[in-house]
């Protein structure tokens, strides 16, 4: 018996949208979780996805991925391709496991929220897949992370990073609480779906699996690439809402990408940064950092908004510039700050490594150079005391990050400025001028307190790094550390040195 | 009507800083009192930046808040510097003629 | 390029034959392909499709178009799916078309 093509059925079963005559519309959706705004409640009848998919066809698809992501892991448990992975690699797996798996059940949340709020039958229906989808993300990230905690106990963190307060995630449960759990639906699906699934995760999901092939990690390239593919299609209701908020109200959703393209550019500048321009072996990078935005957001994402009738943000030129800058300074502060760290930073500045930096980066020896010199000469000098911190770096109000972005002066010398405002009575500071402007603009809503903000408030005691290291849930087994000093500094033996810490010198 | 302590009775307070230190990469935490002086406060910052990140110059060093260069011998509350305050800290190198 | 549209493949056995495939179905348009290693960019100028059929010719007459999305990981423009064939469109293509088919 032939089947009825999808096409020819599946309007009945998903446009389940009825006038309700017990209730108002309003009551079963409300504003402040339907967001319509300015939006005629009528205009979203017009919702249509076009990646379309069934119930059954859902199911049969990813029982396939699954089958194939677990054959490829269980085909690899017994061979020994982990223990010869590169530390480096390993650190940017780590830092993936802890810094995902939690934010995919967020995640979850997220889709259920459009999948009972959504405006319209189609985008519900969507949406449900999408929670099934994040659901399976959470799990296989939490599983395949867990399998290595035998062999280094720093895997722990797939499952703890999120549960603790370490600054790395407060930064990321700030950044997703305010994309996925605070929203209404409509700014969810523009901010979660369209900027961040369609722009960003494929810099983590698509273009770091290509790093982790070259890198002889196929079960993690295997696992982000399924990953993806659930991505690819869900990320496709945000499409037709923004096509529908920019008729209505283009401000509205101009301002709504802008917001949640800076904070992922921030967050991705922290975590893809390193692990691509740093942490994955000079012979197996691909594609340098900057290369690799500009492939997937430069030319792909910003081509897809201005189609849709939208603007580059109007940061455009700082976000430019930051390419160069932004996930180097932060490289250097993750480094400096290891032991607030589940993973083991690479430092990667032999002059190998250093030569493909400057190549890719021609101002980095000049912004950097200086200080991984003075970094050197002190691990060289056998007083890695000198290398390691006393106190906190400055954390942004906004982004949660460290500050420590420089940017260069008409002289030509490059600093890092102070990016401040006085608000409520207390003075605020920001990594960048955009960061300012967010925070200016988005003043009224709740947020996280900085870490700087917790200690300042008397919440970490003893005030002193031990204090701090074990508010953020540190165990001396799991603190980061260098996982190989020589590596990167023997290149450097012997070179006359002056201008380094006293306690090397005395 | 009750009498005002003038600066140089009132007992020291924490005024934690935003700093930055010459050609460093980041903005830090420094804590400092409101009775230590200029010299002090450069002093506190280097500590933590310099011959770690920035190479040990053989210079003064100097405050500079909100624009100005403060001098050595005041003390924070003298400069009316408040908790949370931005300050630099930088090498005060002489011209070369 | 002006308007690149098409999937983003995962490395996997069948790449070239997918490849073949696109290419079968879209004559008059030049397809380019980017090999990054673990993804492979396959594009075309603002429009491009791929049917079962032709799939099928190059995977097995058991071959399932919905199975393709376990190789896509990423694509460029909006894809409009049917129980024949995948669509690759710029958004501007599809928004004029659909204004098209509204008035």
């Amino acid at each position: 018996m032939a089947l009825l093509k999808r096409e020819e059925w599946q309007g009945f079963v998903r446009d389940v949208d009825w006038s309700y005559s017990y209730v108002d519309d309003s009551a079963v959706f409300p504003e402040w979780h339907c967001g319509t705004g300015k939006v005629p409640r009528e205009a979203w009848s017009a919702w249509e996805e076009d990646y379309k998919v069934s119930y059954p066809e859902y199911v049969a698809t990813q029982r396939e991925k699954e089958a194939s992501a677990y054959a490829v892991k269980s085909a690899l448990q017994r061979s020994t391709t982990f223990d010869h992975l590169d530390e480096g690699w390993k650190s940017a797996t780590k830092m993936h496991f802890g810094g995902v798996a939690l934010v995919e059940y967020a995640a979850v949340l997220a889709e259920l929220k459009m999948a009972r709020f959504g405006l319209n039958g189609a985008w519900r229906n969507m949406a449900t897949f999408g929670q099934l989808d994040e659901l399976r993300h959470a799990q296989i990230t939490t599983f395949f992370g867990h399998e290595f905690i035998g062999k280094d106990a720093q895997y722990d963190w797939t499952q703890k990073a999120f549960h603790t307060n370490d600054w790395v995630l407060i930064s990321l449960r700030n950044l997703f609480d305010g994309m996925m759990i605070a929203p209404n639906v409509v700014d969810l699906a523009i901010e979660l779906p369209l900027t961040f699934e369609t722009g960003f995760t494929n810099l983590q999901f698509v273009a770091l699996a290509s790093d982790a092939l070259e890198s002889g990690d196929v079960n993690f390239a295997n696992m982000i690439s399924s990953i993806q593919t659930d991505e690819a299609r869900h990320s496709q209701q945000g499409g037709p809402t923004l096509e529908i908020l920019v008729e209505h109200d283009p401000v509205r959703a101009q301002w709504v990408i802008d917001k949640a393209f800076w904070g992922s550019a921030r967050a991705f500048a922290a975590l893809t940064g390193p692990a691509m321009d740093y942490y994955t072996p000079l012979e197996h990078r691909k594609q340098s950092y900057r290369e690799f935005m500009e492939e997937w957001i430069i030319d792909q994402f910003v081509h897809t908004i201005e189609e849709y009738g939208l603007k580059k943000p109007w940061y455009w030129d700082e976000f430019m510039r930051g390419l160069d800058i932004w996930h180097h300074g932060l490289q250097m502060g993750l480094w400096y700050w290891r032991p607030t760290l589940w993973w083991r930073p690479k430092a990667g500045v032999s002059k190998d490594e250093r030569a493909w930096l400057a190549e890719k980066y021609p101002n980095w020896e000049k912004v950097f150079g200086d200080k991984w010199d003075v970094l050197i000469d002190n691990v060289n000098a056998n007083n890695l005391e000198a290398t390691l911190p006393e106190t906190l770096p400055w954390l942004c109000s906004t982004c949660h990050l460290p500050a420590c972005n420089a940017t260069q002066s008409r002289d030509g010398t490059w600093r890092v400025r102070d990016w401040s405002l006085q608000y409520d009575g207390r003075t605020y500071h920001f990594c960048t001028n955009g960061c300012r402007q967010i925070f200016w603009k988005d003043r009224d809503n709740v947020n996280h307190q900085t870490l700087i903000d917790r200690f300042l408030a008397g919440q970490i005691q003893p005030m002193d790094v031990g204090g701090i290291l074990g508010y953020m849930g540190l165990t001396p087994d799991v603190m980061g550390d260098d996982p190989d000093y020589e590596a990167w500094t023997k290149d450097y033996v012997g070179r006359p040195v002056e201008g380094i810490s006293l306690a090397a010198q005395s | 009507m009750t009498q005002e302590l003038g600066a140089q009775d009132l007992a020291p307070q924490l005024v934690p800083l935003n700093a930055i230190f010459a050609t460093d990469f980041v903005q830090i935490l420094v804590p400092v009192t409101t009775a230590n002086t200029m010299q002090e406060v450069a002093a506190a910052v280097a500590h933590h930046v310099e011959g770690r990140r920035v190479r040990a110059q053989p210079f003064e060093k100097v405050v500079i808040h909100n624009g100005k260069r403060l001098p050595a011998d005041m003390t924070v509350a003298a400069a009316g510097i408040k908790p949370l305050d931005h300050i630099a800290v930088e090498y005060d190198i002489p011209e070369q003629s | 390029m002006k308007n690149p549209v098409g999937p983003v493949l995962s490395m996997c056995d069948e790449v070239e034959q997918v490849i073949a495939a696109i290419e079968d179905d879209n004559p008059g348009t030049d397809i380019e392909v980017i090999d990054r290693g673990a993804y492979v960019r396959v594009q075309g100028e603002n429009e491009i499709t791929v049917t079962q059929q032709t799939l099928r010719r190059y995977l097995g007459a058991d071959f399932e178009i919905r199975s393709f999305e376990t190789m896509m990981t990423a694509f460029n423009g909006r894809a409009i799916t049917t129980s024949d064939a995948i669509t690759w469109q710029s958004v501007g293509l599809r928004k004029a078309e659909k204004k098209a088919a509204t008035s």
